[in-house]
């Protein structure tokens, strides 16, 4: 029998170690310890196809959102949300998962509480890079928005009612759309109509607890939300206090409330309270220097002519269409969930009447 | 006499009442510009001009929150103060905070 060397006997013993390790890496591939892994699999939350208040799925992104906030808040457990199937991003229940996300982020003490896996298509991808909810939550995503419908989708938040934060944003979505489109937008009368629903975010909607004891944030107030798309200009100022109805008693007159109310068999007291506050900016019957705010937030549509005032509180909501610089419709109608916060969301088509 | 533009002096962006809301606030404005000379008796011009736009809360504190804090009525308010604006109706709006702040005043 042939002797072996020293420096062969080495090389086998190596050889040998090896493959020891390589197959302890085969037995592991495509398996982490389960003490190992950044999130458990049941700590995956799927997102809904649509994000919609207004047309069926609100209740979908509602719970959604709650599912988030009780998993990351209550039982301390990291998360990641599933956009693998998600299509469609509408304003309202846009801004809501923006200011959601980023209240659940700050009240966390968690390390990285959210995670996100990308949506399949590349327009929501788009959108949420765009909206900055992976800056939100600390992912990376390289997309790079270049879709026209999503380009001119701006976020941002504020505690104050400082004009500097938003007013620089607000003159360069104008500027674009009075570049494109033949109806201009007035700057000055959407100035009034946002810092009158800034300015209710934060003297009002702050009062009182809402439904889960969440009364504000130090950091963040109020969220505004604005995009050009479809040659329509959209802008939402969101709020997660305590609605309306919570609020009216303490804002306006007991007897104003009594005489208007009592014209009034709706159903939902949350629309009851919002219609009841734009009456009261409304009426003139103001008895101090107060309470002219939902006055002012419906004066954009007076001015602009035509368009959409939509407010949504709690579980009631409002819609007020301008046609002409004249109101010619006004509807009203619960939501099955309560959204936990104060959506206004206006909707000004920059196309004169006759062009469309 | 003391002229005044919001646009180059204060903010190009007003906004909200109070100044615990924000700096560019009406109480802001109110306290850092006009009533100063308006209690001493000064003529002052306030040029409303090239800003973005005015918030009625931010109006209604700074004109008529000096008849509630000076404690002067309109009429003395009006002779002192001049307002300049490409847009009538603004100068009626703030005419009119001032005229309803007095009322108030006047009714205690």
């Amino acid at each position: 029998m042939k002797h072996i060397t020293l420096e062969t006997r080495l090389r086998f013993k190596r050889i040998a170690r090896y493959r020891v390790k390589a197959k302890k890496r085969r037995k592991l591939k495509g398996k982490v310890l389960v003490n190992k892994r950044f999130v458990e699999p049941s700590n995956l939350i799927k997102a809904p196809k649509s994000f919609d208040l207004m047309k069926g799925s609100c209740s979908e992104v509602v719970k959604f959102l709650r599912a988030i906030a009780n998993a990351v808040l209550n039982k301390k457990l990291q998360v990641i949300l599933n956009f693998k199937d998600t299509e469609q991003f509408y304003v309202p229940a846009t801004i809501l998962l923006y200011a959601e996300l980023d209240r659940i982020i700050t009240l966390s003490d968690l390390p990285k509480p959210i995670s996100i896996k990308d949506p399949f298509r590349r327009r929501p991808r788009e959108v949420l890079k765009q909206i900055g909810i992976y800056s939100l939550t600390g992912d990376k995503n390289d997309i790079v928005p270049l879709r026209d419908d999503v380009v001119y989708w701006r976020a941002t938040k504020g505690s104050t009612q400082s004009g500097d934060s938003f007013g620089s944003l607000l003159e360069v979505i104008a500027e674009k759309a009075n570049k494109d489109h033949a109806k201009q937008l007035e700057l000055s009368g959407v100035w009034r109509s946002v810092n009158e629903a800034i300015a209710n975010s934060i003297d009002h909607a702050y009062m009182k607890p809402r439904f889960d004891g969440f009364n504000g944030l130090d950091g963040s107030k109020w969220w505004m939300f604005s995009q050009i798309k479809d040659a329509v200009f959209t802008l939402a100022v969101c709020d997660l206090g305590c609605g309306y109805r919570q609020t009216i008693n303490e804002t306006m007159p007991e007897k104003f409330i009594a005489a208007f109310t009592a014209t009034l068999n709706w159903i939902n007291r949350d629309a009851v309270a919002i219609e009841t506050a734009m009456e009261y900016g409304r009426s003139g019957t103001r008895q101090d220097n107060r309470g002219k705010g939902s006055r002012d937030v419906l004066s954009l549509l007076e001015k602009h002519g035509n368009g959409e005032l939509v407010v949504l509180s709690n579980t009631g909501w409002v819609r007020y269409v301008y046609s002409n610089h004249k109101e010619v419709e006004k509807m009203n109608g619960g939501l099955n969930i309560d959204i936990g916060g104060t959506i206004v969301w206006w909707k000004l088509p920059l196309t004169e009447l006759n062009d469309a | 006499m003391l002229k005044i533009n919001i646009a180059k002096d204060f903010t190009r962006f007003p906004s909200g009442r109070f100044r615990k809301n924000g700096s560019t606030s009406g109480e802001a404005f109110r306290q850092d510009f006009l009533e100063t000379p308006i209690r001493n008796g000064e003529q002052i011009t306030v040029e409303l001009d090239g800003t973005i736009g005015y918030g009625s809360s931010f109006l209604e504190e700074a004109f008529g929150g000096l008849v509630r804090s000076l404690k002067i009525q309109a009429p003395k308010i009006k002779t002192l103060l001049t307002l300049e604006s490409s847009d009538s109706t603004l100068v009626e709006e703030i005419n009119g905070y001032i005229e309803d702040a007095s009322r108030l005043l006047k009714n205690g």
